[in-house]
């Protein structure tokens, strides 16, 4: 047997300067998860548990940011199936599956059922992804002990239905304010609406709402800020 | 003990999975790269193949190919353990032997066992 010279495939994966960046962080943060997960195995104390725990939730963060840069990168070019989906139970999955990491800063994630349901239509991975990227921010900007929110609205004239995600923490200053709503549409950058944050995330989301044909959104409030997705109603919506 | 030829660059991650599968019951071959890949099945045919798909100099895509052309190779159960799950489309791998795809993000450790144990079935 033999291994021919050279990568005739390469072009199967369009790798760009950008995915490849995020591939190459993947590797070391998936390895780091790898580890801790082996360690969690062995026989611990609280407070090592805890720590590793937190090596595994910090690895996932990153791990999904990473995720969404490639996701981000092959938009142009792949093809994202839409369809009409149960925003409640995309609302439920992430609580679920984002609980473990709210509960070790401290802090709950829940959703507010809905009276009456509706659907939206929406490519399931790309509106996950949004809501998971703004209850990760929401996580960190909202204050110890508090409860961020997953919220539905549906907006009747317009067809749209807004998702969004409610945090409380300190008031945006105007300042902070105007240049968030800049975020929204534009590039990363490095002045930073929120401390620590380059708005790369937000830009993400933007990205795939209008991949979806919504746009993202936040509001502020006097004790924190909501971002949201706005996506159009299902059809289907006036047969429930 | 059926035989599994962890094909794997870093020397870390590979030792890591070695040891899951070992502890699973399995007999472990190591191969950093596609060339020793195919050193080592000439060796000793593995049961199972396990490899990554972005590896040193080459891909896993160059190795499957290699499998398919041989009568003896063709028919071992291959599975990808890799980043890219998220681009990588299975059915169209099944014709290359591919069986599964582990995406190393989200796996847990044991899935490795797991994925192994169900494509020897």
């Amino acid at each position: 047997m033999q291994v021919r010279g050279g990568n005739e495939h390469a072009d199967i994966f369009a790798i760009t300067p950008v995915t490849a960046a995020a591939h190459e962080l993947k590797s070391p943060l998936s390895l780091l998860r790898q580890l801790a997960l082996r360690l969690s195995t062995g026989d611990l104390t609280s407070e090592q548990q805890r720590l590793v725990d937190q090596m595994t939730l910090t690895s996932e963060r990153a791990l999904r940011l990473t995720t969404d840069v490639t996701k981000a990168a092959r938009l142009e070019d792949a093809l994202f199936e839409v369809e009409p989906l149960n925003p409640e139970q995309i609302c439920r999955d992430i609580v679920h599956e984002l609980t473990p990491l709210f509960e070790a800063h401290g802090r709950q994630l829940a959703f507010t059922k809905r009276i009456h349901p509706l659907l939206l239509v929406a490519n399931r991975d790309l509106l996950r992804r949004i809501l998971t990227n703004f209850s990760d921010n929401a996580l960190h900007y909202t204050e110890p002990g508090t409860v961020v929110h997953l919220q539905i609205q549906a907006f009747r004239k317009s067809g749209m239905v807004r998702i969004g995600v409610r945090d409380f923490g300190p008031a945006l200053s105007s300042d902070m304010w105007q240049s968030l709503r800049k975020k929204i549409s534009s590039a990363p950058q490095s002045v930073h609406a929120r401390p620590q944050s380059s708005g790369l995330g937000l830009y993400l989301a933007s990205q795939f709402a209008e991949a979806m044909n919504g746009k993202v959104g936040v509001t502020r409030h006097r004790d924190g800020a909501t971002f949201y997705v706005e996506l159009q109603a299902s059809q289907q919506l006036s047969l429930l | 003990m059926s035989r599994v030829l962890l094909v794997e660059d870093d020397a870390w991650l590979a030792t890591l999975q070695a040891e899951v599968l070992q502890a699973g019951g399995f007999e472990v071959v190591l191969a950093p790269h596609a060339t020793s890949a195919v050193v080592k099945i000439d060796e000793q045919l593995p049961d199972v193949i396990v490899a990554d798909m972005l590896l040193t100099g080459t891909t896993a895509l160059t190795l499957l190919h290699e499998l398919q052309s041989h009568s003896d190779t063709k028919n071992i159960p291959v599975i990808l353990c890799t980043n890219l799950a998220d681009a990588i489309n299975l059915d169209e791998l099944r014709p290359y032997g591919v069986r599964r795809v582990i995406d190393k993000t989200t796996m847990h450790p044991d899935d490795l066992v797991a994925a192994v144990r169900s494509v020897l079935e």
